[in-house]
C-alpha cells in the first residue's frame, strides 16, 4: 500500500471531503493500492508552526477543534498530523495557551506531530506522550549519513527525507526495510532544488509567526509555478512511486499544498490518486458541485 | 469640575471611535456637554486570552500590522489607551502568552501613557504600563477601600451606595462605570468569571451559555447628567461608558451621555453616516 500524507486538516478540508465523497460514488476512478496516510496542517493560530506564515485564515474555537478530531479520527479513522516545525521557540513559548489547548484536545495514539525544535520535542514527549513524533524536513539534513542517524533514532515514528535526496537511489537502496518503513518523501516540493535560502526562509517564517506577522521579507527562489509537475528535479511523480519507490520498499509520501491554491492541490490529488483517464472528470466534478 | 470619559471597544468599536474622536477634535468640542472630555479608550483585540469581563472571539485573529494600525490611529489623538487585561481566570503560564504580549508591546511602543487593566496577580509585573485594577479584582467593599494607591474600575453594584462612595479616599483615581450593562444584576460576577474562563479556552459556546438576567440593557430615559452631578458632588469625575452588544446602542450611549441635547441629531447623523 502507498500512503499519502495530505494537507487537508483545516484550510483545505473540503478537498479531503471531496475525495471521500468520490470514493463513495465512483471508487473505480481511484488508483489501486493508494490510501491517505494522514491529514496534516495546524489549527490556526499555533505559534508552534513555523513552516508557513499566517495568512488571513480562520481562527478555530474549542468546539471546532473537537469536531475536527471527531471527523478525522472517529468518522474516517485517519490520523491527524500537526505541523509544529517552528525551530525558534523559546521556553516561554511552550506555555502558549492556544497551542497547548489544541494539542490537548487532539491528543490520541493515532495522531502525530512533526517537529523541528528539540526544545518543543522534549516538551511534547513529556506532556503529550500519546502522539507519534515525526522529524521534519525543515531540519535540512542534506547529508545522507545525517539523515540515516535521524531515521535510526528509535524515538521517531517517521522522518521526512530532505527533498534534495529524493533521487539519491544509491543511498536509498542501502536502507534496510525497517529504515524504509520510517522514510517519508516530499513529492511535490514548491521549493527550488538545492535552494540556498530554504533554511533561512524557514527561520524567517518561524520568527514572523512568533511576531504574528504576515509579511514576506526574504528572497524566494521559487519559480512561479501553477503546475509543479516535472518542473523540478526533486519532484516524484506517481509513475516513479509505482514503478521505482514502491518496488524498492518505500510506502510513505507527502504532498505539499498548505499555501497552494485549491486548484493546484486538487490537480495534485488528481495526479496521485486518480487513474489518468478519470483525472479530468475528477477535477470537473469538484468544480461543478462546489 | 471637569469630567473625563473612557470609551469602550478598542477594536470592536474602532471605526465608531475614530469617527467620533475625529469629529469632536476637529473643532467640534462645542457639541459636548460643558467640561466633558474624552480621556481614553478601553478594550482589547479578539482572541486575546488576557481580555476579561466580555469575551471577544473572532474567526479572524488580528495580526501584528493591523494591531499597529489600530493602536496608531488612536495614538495620534490626545487620549489614553486602557488595555483590557482583566481576565480573572488566568492560570500560571498564561502571563507569557505570545499574542497577548505582542499586543502589549505594540501598545507600549505606541502610547506610553497607556494603562493596563488587570485583575489577575499573574499580570502584576508584566509590561511597563501603569496598572489599573479591573472591577473583578474586588470581592468586597473593604478591598476597594484598601486600594488607595492605584486607579481602579469600581464594581458597578456600588454606584448607588452613597455612604460607601463617601468613604473612598482616592476618588480621582476611581473609574465609575456610568451605564453598566450589568449594574443591577446579582449574577454578574459569575457571568464574568464564566466568560473569562471561556476566553482562555476559546470556548465560544460558553460565551453565550450564561444567560444574561439583565433584561433592561440599553435604556434611553436615564438622566445621565444628573448622575454625573451626583458623582461630582462626591468627588468622582472619571467615568467609563460600558460596552453594549449592539453598535447602535453604543452610538446612542455616546450621544445621550456626552452630547448636548441640541446637537444630538447632528452627531447622530455624523456617526451613522
Amino acid at each position: 500500500m502507498i500512503y499519502f500524507n495530505i494537507p487537508s486538516l483545516y484550510y483545505k478540508r473540503d478537498l479531503f471531503l471531496f475525495i471521500k465523497y468520490m470514493e463513495q460514488i465512483k471508487p473505480y476512478i481511484f488508483r489501486e493500492n493508494i490510501a491517505i496516510g494522514s491529514v496534516y496542517d495546524i489549527i490556526p493560530y499555533c505559534i508552534w508552526d513555523g513552516g508557513r506564515i499566517f495568512g488571513k485564515v480562520q481562527q478555530a474555537s474549542k468546539n471546532e477543534i473537537l469536531e475536527t478530531k471527531k471527523l478525522f479520527n472517529e468518522k474516517y479513522n485517519i490520523p491527524i498530523r500537526l505541523i509544529y516545525t517552528n525551530a525558534y521557540l523559546q521556553p516561554n513559548d511552550l506555555k502558549n495557551t492556544w497551542c497547548n489547548l489544541v494539542t490537548t484536545l487532539l491528543e490520541d495514539e493515532m495522531n502525530e506531530i512533526v517537529v523541528a525544535s528539540p526544545l518543543l520535542e522534549a516538551y511534547l514527549r513529556q506532556n503529550y506522550p500519546a502522539y507519534k513524533i515525526i522529524s521534519s524536513t525543515t531540519k535540512r539534513l542534506t547529508d545522507f549519513e545525517d539523515f540515516k542517524k535521524e531515521i535510526n533514532n528509535p524515538n521517531y515514528y517517521q522522518v521526512c527525507i530532505d527533498y534534495d535526496l529524493n533521487h539519491d537511489f544509491e543511498h536509498l537502496k542501502s536502507l534496510t526495510q525497517e529504515e524504509k518503513d520510517k522514510c517519508e518523501f516530499l513529492c511535490n516540493a514548491i521549493c527550488f532544488p538545492n535552494c540556498p535560502s530554504r533554511k533561512e526562509h524557514y527561520k524567517f517564517n518561524a520568527q514572523a509567526t512568533l511576531n504574528w506577522q504576515n509579511i514576506y521579507g526574504i528572497r524566494c527562489y521559487m519559480q512561479n509555478n501553477l503546475n509543479t509537475f516535472n518542473k523540478y528535479k526533486n519532484h516524484i511523480s506517481i509513475d516513479e512511486i509505482i514503478n521505482t519507490y514502491e518496488p524498492m520498499g518505500f510506502s510513505h509520501f507527502k504532498l505539499e499544498g498548505r499555501t497552494l491554491g485549491d486548484q493546484e492541490v486538487l490537480t495534485n490529488y488528481a495526479h496521485y490518486f486518480i487513474k489518468p483517464e478519470y483525472q479530468l472528470e475528477f477535477i470537473s466534478h469538484y468544480h461543478e458541485n462546489k | 469640575m471637569k469630567n473625563f470619559f473612557i470609551l469602550p471597544g478598542l477594536y470592536g468599536l474602532k471605526d465608531l471611535n475614530n469617527k467620533f474622536l475625529n469629529f469632536i477634535l476637529n473643532n467640534n468640542q462645542y457639541v459636548m456637554n460643558e467640561n466633558y472630555e474624552i480621556y481614553g479608550i478601553y478594550g482589547n483585540f479578539p482572541n486575546c486570552i488576557w481580555n476579561g469581563e466580555n469575551g471577544i472571539f473572532s474567526h479572524e485573529t488580528i495580526l501584528n500590522l493591523e494591531i499597529q494600525e489600530v493602536i496608531s490611529s488612536f495614538s495620534s489623538k490626545p487620549i489614553n489607551l486602557y488595555l483590557n487585561c482583566s481576565n480573572s481566570q488566568l492560570q500560571p503560564g498564561m502571563e507569557y502568552d505570545n499574542y497577548s504580549n505582542i499586543i502589549l508591546s505594540i501598545v507600549e511602543n505606541n502610547n506610553s501613557c497607556s494603562k493596563m487593566v488587570i485583575t489577575s496577580p499573574l499580570l502584576k509585573n508584566v509590561g511597563k504600563l501603569e496598572k489599573v485594577l479591573g472591577q473583578l479584582a474586588f470581592i468586597s467593599k473593604e478591598d476597594c477601600l484598601k486600594a488607595t494607591n492605584i486607579s481602579y474600575f469600581l464594581p458597578p453594584q456600588y454606584n448607588e451606595d452613597i455612604d460607601f462612595l463617601k468613604e473612598i479616599l482616592n476618588k480621582k483615581d476611581v473609574i465609575i462605570t456610568l451605564n453598566s450593562y450589568c449594574q443591577t444584576c446579582k449574577d454578574y460576577l459569575n457571568c464574568y468569571q464564566t466568560e473569562d474562563l471561556a476566553q482562555t479556552l476559546f470556548d465560544v459556546d460558553n460565551f453565550k451559555e450564561y444567560r444574561c438576567t439583565q433584561s433592561s440593557g440599553f435604556q434611553l430615559n436615564i438622566e445621565y447628567s444628573q448622575q454625573i452631578k451626583k458623582f461630582n458632588k462626591l468627588g468622582f469625575n472619571l467615568f467609563y461608558l460600558d460596552l453594549y452588544p449592539n453598535l447602535l446602542e453604543n452610538v446612542l450611549n455616546y450621544i445621550n451621555i456626552l452630547i448636548k441635547p441640541e446637537y444630538h441629531d447632528l452627531v447622530l447623523l455624523q456617526l451613522l453616516n
